[in-house]
């Protein structure tokens, strides 16, 4: 009994060491500069005077909330978000499902999908900025469904849809594998009962696949959701020697502000802030999503 | 025991001296930044060749920033963080907020010309480009002269056989030029620079915020804005899909533009067979037209821990040396020095429709907090022009003269 403690003991003792390179690399990469983001926060910080700060507490926060450009940020990124994730998920999930189920070469498939996650995201946004111009070949087939052929990243109405195309393009592979990774975790058996059962390909989804993917779903909404709130490369891409968040703001989301704020006019102290508030807005989603999938006993 | 100690003290007191001397002998290092394309960095690997006998006791270092835009980017952060360059080379009218911020060291004139610096020999919109509230920020290295730009084969296309001499030319133009070859007549970058061109067209100005909302500049963003919306001669080079107006230009999608010098040495490497002119800016007046001059120079930010070595290096990157290399290199730059103005017109004929107006060139007079100013300028312009009726002119000038007015 005594060496089994004791056995058990220096095991628990031995990870802890083990975990220590991995929780110092935290501390510098993660802890340390969200404390410093936080701390500059709350500080008047002009990057070009550093050294010049001065304690103001909440002060840039209540600017932010006054600030119309950063309301308009905020609700860009949650429309975005909301717009984008759910086409994202649905569409990923679909394909996953019809390449586990019917294709023959479900890898060369899946690889495909997966080459706009790894191709360069400036590169990927310069090329549909290039298909989507006036008489582009991609505003010439979306004016077919009654669309305006335009260039639609000029245009104040498609600007928007038209960086949640690229991204949804850019990001849609990744998701198809994890749902894969999820499909592949169900057991056979499940579906040959539910075959014996009688259900049918809906009722199988439905009851079978979606029930046992849970965990795979809150991970991806997650990941996704808290990806959306991050969508910068693209949308600074869609500027393009012009301001950021071209035209006339219609592309600003949060990220885009807090780098606007914190490099472009060298205010850290509002770029922390907004950088705050998006921290907080994407814990407090990810903590409902928690609470919402645990509650369903995932 | 006693002796021992003390052959020890002894030793430890000569390594203390022999180090203090190696620091005292070991020389200075000066760090000077520039970010630009290959043509930038062979002009600078010229000029440097002779550094080391020429600057004894001071170590040139050199930050090569991939491009300029990214070394504006950079700088902030590297300021704050105590490692940027002690001398970098900029365009003043980008750095505005540098030096009101303090980041860059004040020159003293007299230090400057004891180090054979003399003002006087440069071209005197140079120097007040980095002259603000009467302290000087920088050396010039090179005038930036703006210039109107028309392709001669679109004109010719169009059926045009004179060069635009007023703004109401560029609209009748640019009509012209849309319908004889469905090419746009204008095109503009979508920078509070090109925007500033028109607006001291109609005889207006921003006055460094005074003037903001004047009737001339009303009247100038009614005209650019008509040519986007009523008429729908003029586009942006995103419309294109480009990144600038040289772009858009030399693939022969618009025929005129407001650019400058550096057209010359792109247009030899992008389209070096269009036939192209360079004239000052057409105003409502025929025979008024004018260039906007800003200047390229060296600065010392205030991290710099050796002003005395840093004025030094100011002399030898001023060097007449310096200058004449600005366009025997492929950099094609127009020196400060008006000395060498003749000789660059010699060498750059393109410019030579320039040349007379360029001591007349006037400065920018942008309002303070310039990123933001041209930033909301550029927003609220795209919201009249892509937006028609969402906004009016008076509206939009009206909104930055309460912001940025003085």
């Amino acid at each position: 009994m005594r060496k089994k403690i004791s056995s058990s003991k220096s095991e628990q003792i031995s990870s802890y060491i083990l975990l220590i390179p991995t929780l110092i690399l935290l501390g510098i990469m993660v802890l340390y500069p969200l404390i410093q983001t936080a701390f500059f926060s709350l500080y008047r910080i002009d990057l070009l005077k550093f050294s010049e700060r001065t304690f103001v507490g909440l002060k840039n926060y209540i600017e932010l909330f006054k600030d119309s450009e950063f309301i308009r940020s905020l609700t860009t990124s949650i429309i975005f978000t909301i717009v984008v994730v759910p086409i994202q998920c649905i569409l990923a999930f679909l394909i996953a499902i019809l390449l586990e189920n019917t294709f023959k070469f479900r890898g060369l498939f899946r690889t495909i999908f997966f080459i706009p996650y790894i191709t360069s995201t400036v590169a990927t946004a310069i090329i549909f900025m290039k298909l989507f111009t006036q008489d582009g070949l991609l505003s010439k087939f979306f004016s077919f469904f009654g669309l305006p052929n335009t260039t639609w990243y000029t245009n104040l109405d498609l600007a928007l849809p038209f960086l949640a195309f690229i991204y949804i393009w850019t990001t849609l592979g990744f998701y198809i594998v994890l749902f894969s990774t999820g499909l592949n975790t169900i057991p056979e058996e499940l579906y040959d009962a539910a075959k014996i059962d009688g259900a049918n390909n809906v009722q199988t989804i439905r009851f079978i696949t979606i029930p046992v993917l849970k965990p795979f779903i809150f991970l991806i909404l997650s990941t996704a959701i808290i990806s959306a709130f991050q969508v910068f490369d693209q949308a600074y891409v869609l500027a393009r020697g012009a301001s950021l968040g071209s035209p006339a703001g219609a592309t600003m989301t949060l990220p885009v502000f807090v780098y606007a704020q914190a490099f472009r006019y060298n205010r850290v102290d509002h770029g922390a802030a907004a950088a705050m508030i998006l921290l907080l807005l994407v814990l407090t989603i990810t903590m409902v999503l928690r609470g919402r999938f645990s509650d369903d006993s995932v | 025991m006693k002796k021992e100690r003390s052959k020890v003290l002894f030793l430890a007191l000569f390594m203390i001296l022999c180090a203090t001397l190696i620091q005292g002998a070991s020389p200075t290092t000066i760090r000077i930044g520039y970010g630009g394309p290959t043509t930038t960095r062979d002009y600078m690997k010229e000029v440097l060749k002779d550094a080391e006998s020429a600057l004894p006791g001071i170590k040139i270092e050199e930050v090569a920033y991939p491009t300029y835009e990214d070394m504006l980017a950079l700088l902030p952060s590297q300021i704050a963080a105590g490692s940027a360059p002690d001398i970098v080379w900029w365009t003043a009218g980008d750095v505005t907020d540098y030096f009101s911020s303090g980041s860059v060291e004040p020159l003293d004139t007299k230090a400057l010309s004891s180090a054979g610096i003399d003002l006087k020999e440069y071209v005197p919109s140079a120097v007040k480009a980095f002259t603000v509230n009467g302290k000087l920020y920088g050396v010039p290295l090179q005038v930036q002269s703006s210039a109107f730009v028309i392709n001669q084969e679109l004109l010719e296309k169009a059926g045009i056989k004179k060069l635009p001499e007023t703004m109401n030319d560029i609209l009748n133009y640019s009509r012209q030029i849309k319908d004889k070859t469905g090419k746009m007549g204008l095109v503009l970058h979508m920078q509070v620079f090109h925007i500033t061109h028109y607006v001291k067209a109609f005889g207006g100005g921003w006055s460094y915020g005074k003037t903001i909302n004047s009737a001339a500049n009303r009247r100038a963003l009614t005209f650019l804005a008509d040519l986007f919306t009523k008429y729908k001669v003029a586009a942006t080079p995103k419309d294109f899909g480009c990144a600038w107006d040289g772009e858009v230009f030399a693939r022969g999608e618009a025929a005129m533009s407001t650019g400058g010098t550096w057209y010359i040495g792109s247009m030899r490497e992008a389209a070096p067979k269009l036939h192209y002119k360079l004239i000052g800016i057409p105003t409502t007046t025929k025979g008024k037209n004018f260039v906007l001059v800003d200047s390229g120079g060296w600065s010392v930010l205030n991290t710099c821990k050796d002003m005395e070595a840093a004025v030094k290096v100011l002399a030898f990157l001023s060097s007449d040396k310096a200058q004449k290399l600005l366009y025997t290199t492929p950099l094609l730059y127009i020196p400060s020095k008006a000395k060498f103005i003749d000789d660059y017109a010699k060498y750059v004929p393109e410019f030579a429709s320039l040349k007379d107006l360029l001591p007349k060139g006037i400065n920018f007079d942008y309002p303070q907090d310039l990123k933001k100013f041209n930033d909301d300028l550029i927003s609220g312009f795209e919201q009249l022009i892509y937006k028609p009726g969402s906004i009016t002119v008076d509206q939009l000038l009206s909104s930055l003269q309460k912001k940025y007015g003085q």
